[in-house]
């Protein structure tokens, strides 16, 4: 177990520095002087010039400048933007909570809708079932999510009003920002309308989520549905079945226990599509987070922008990959066994 | 188990044959299959088929209905937008702009897959471990973002577009034809091959590629899906094709100011985009339950 872990994050060490150059090569490879890049300041003056690259030190070889820019990185100086001049670093950390709570909704749902809909799908004695869910699992995983999104906009926001079209909360209620998320957030303020703005803080939520999960549900169910059915087969089962156990007791003993567990590993694959799949939803519903910011960005050729959203997101996505890699290893020790072989 | 067979004789047809037998067999996808040779055949000839320029503006008719509605006309089969351009033209021509440009993408992936794949199969050591590291990252990346990446390198455009989304599919490709690769190399024929004095270009040209081949085409279908997807993607966020281009993800974008009031401007390019990769995933998804049904025989 030991040996796992510290493969995974001797892993994880490779990956933080590889991404770290990507993002300094960035600033070669993107259009434009290599200073104004770095610093994220667009029209220097000539007398500063050459002060700042003497601070950024532009004046000598690359294998120094890459140093002091990884010091500067972990020193949270992640240079300004170009359009407001605004520390970049907390524009994305004010940002990503929202795209964290987002996502973090949008699996939670799709663990409660896809699991038991995979259960379903795997009896053998209902193929009529199975035959229905994966065709529906085929139909979610197939519609575009921009689509979907304005399918959805169109019956629940716009013919029968029940849901708001976009953003986080009402501009009514005034929460004051502690953690960004904002359901945590609501629960720690101590205002006399707690209630309400709850309420308004999920009914925002409804679609984006619903929307988001729909790519992570119908990835679940596939999954378990084969899982299910591999361990439904095993002779362990076939002795449970024989010892006298009840359906239910089987499924829960057993099925279940081995079944779901392909299922963690498979959100650990399918992670960083959901937080791409994030970034376009908050596009659509105008969700203040990362995502947005960053296509905004890239939009305005804010340069200094994309880097610190770029590091961010992939930061985002690799830690959660190995922490769920990490996680599957504790749950599945058959696993663990193979992991010895090879990182 | 053998099997007491009475009345079948045994079973001599090509793979390819058993193959396209065992596919045939289940009907979604057959019709699936119909769909997408459909969609080729237009996004092909759209130039043809199109009635109008899709850049052409008709003024004196801006949001049409559809031909269905009562108020529509069939001189604008599926309407017009809000700069009266024709939305049946503008979709025809988008169909060459997503399923076209997607399924080139996809071979060109797949040729830079294919040699990249096959070297990284054959060598071993360093240089593999190495490979195997620069994989895992690339491979954690999803692809959209990568693609998302590129583009706000290379900037805007159909053309940055299509460089982004194959540069996002190549690592995909090249895993996977690595793994292929190199399972295939411990095999015994291999050895009796090599034994016989084969060369590597002789090993790859006569015994792996004919072992790769159906492998290799059905992850293609999968991965024409995601290029539909992430090419409709980048276009809806306004980073990839632009505006008066008539891609599909471009035109729903184009058209959400008119969509609350007219909204078959955004229905109709989505639905079409819906069916694109419906069909795609549909054969994808049958080719592989009948590769999995031949294995079993």
């Amino acid at each position: 177990m030991f040996n796992y872990v510290y493969r995974k994050v001797w892993l994880l060490f490779f990956i933080t520095f590889a991404v770290f150059t990507f993002v300094f090569s960035l600033n070669y490879m993107f259009p434009g002087d290599v200073l104004s890049n770095m610093t994220g300041i667009g029209e220097i003056p000539a007398e500063e010039y050459t002060e700042l690259a003497r601070i950024y030190k532009l004046d000598q070889n690359v294998i120094v400048q890459y140093f002091y820019f990884l010091i500067r990185m972990f020193d949270g100086n992640w240079g300004q933007s170009f359009t407001n001049g605004t520390s970049i670093f907390d524009q994305v950390f004010n940002a990503l909570p929202a795209t964290i709570e987002l996502a973090t909704f949008a699996l939670i749902y799709s663990f409660i809708v896809a699991i038991p809909l995979g259960i379903l799908a795997s009896s053998e004695t209902k193929p009529w079932l199975d035959k229905s869910i994966l065709a529906m699992s085929i139909f979610g995983f197939s519609m575009p999510i921009f689509w979907l999104a304005l399918l959805m906009i169109l019956v629940f926001s716009i013919n029968l009003g029940w849901f708001p079209i976009s953003g986080r909360l009402s501009l009514v209620y005034d929460i004051p920002t502690v953690t960004g998320f904002m359901i945590i957030d609501i629960l720690l303020s101590d205002v006399s309308y707690k209630r309400e703005a709850l309420g308004d803080a999920v009914n925002h939520l409804a679609i984006p989520t619903f929307v988001l999960a729909a790519y992570p549900t119908t990835v679940l169910i596939r999954t378990t549905r084969q899982s299910m059915k591999n361990v439904m087969n095993t002779s362990y089962v076939k002795a449970a079945r024989a010892k006298g156990l009840s359906h239910i007791q089987v499924l829960r003993r057993h099925g279940l226990r081995n079944g779901l567990l392909p299922v963690i590993q498979m959100m650990g694959l399918h992670f960083g599509t959901l937080i791409t799949l994030a970034m376009v939803t908050e596009v659509i519903f105008s969700w203040p987070g990362v995502g947005l910011w960053l296509v905004d960005a890239i939009h305005q050729r804010d340069y200094p922008a994309i880097q610190g959203g770029i590091l961010a997101m992939s930061g985002m996505v690799f830690v959660a990959t190995i922490l769920f890699d990490v996680i599957y290893m504790i749950f599945d020790p058959l696993a663990r066994r193979h992991g010895y072989g090879k990182i | 188990m053998e099997k007491f067979r009475f009345f079948t004789s045994p079973n001599n047809s090509s793979p390819i044959h058993q193959l396209w037998r065992l596919f045939k067999s289940n009907h979604f996808s057959l019709v699936a299959a119909w769909l997408f040779l459909f969609f080729i055949l237009v996004a092909i000839f759209a130039p043809m088929l199109a009635p109008y320029s899709p850049f052409a503006q008709h003024p004196e008719s801006l949001l049409t209905p559809p031909a269905w509605h009562p108020d529509g006309t069939i001189a604008f089969p599926f309407g017009t937008d809000a700069l009266g351009r024709d939305i049946f033209t503008r979709v025809l021509y988008g169909l060459g702009f997503s399923f076209g440009l997607a399924i080139v993408s996809v071979f060109m992936a797949l040729t830079l897959g294919v040699l990249i794949g096959v070297f990284a199969g054959f060598s071993k050591g360093i240089r593999s471990s190495f490979l195997n590291h620069i994989l895992d990252i690339a491979l954690t990346m999803p692809s959209l973002l990568i693609a998302i990446v590129i583009v706000a390198i290379l900037g805007p455009g159909i053309a940055n577009t299509f460089w982004a989304v194959v540069l996002a599919m190549l690592p995909q490709f090249i895993h996977h034809i690595r793994t292929e690769v190199a399972e295939l190399l411990n095999k015994d024929f291999i050895i009796a091959y090599k034994l016989d004095g084969a060369k590597p270009s002789h090993l790859f040209y006569y015994a792996l590629l004919p072992n790769l081949v159906e492998n290799i085409i059905i992850f293609s279908t999968m991965a024409i899906s995601s290029a539909i997807l992430d090419i409709a993607v980048l276009g809806f966020i306004g980073i990839g094709a632009q505006s008066p281009e008539p891609e599909l993800g471009t035109m729903v974008s184009d058209s959400l100011d008119v969509f609350y009031l007219n909204p078959w401007t955004v229905m109709l390019p989505g639905l079409l985009l819906f069916l694109c990769i419906l069909s795609t995933n549909i054969v994808g998804d049958g080719l592989r339950h009948a590769l999995k049904e031949r294995r079993l025989q």
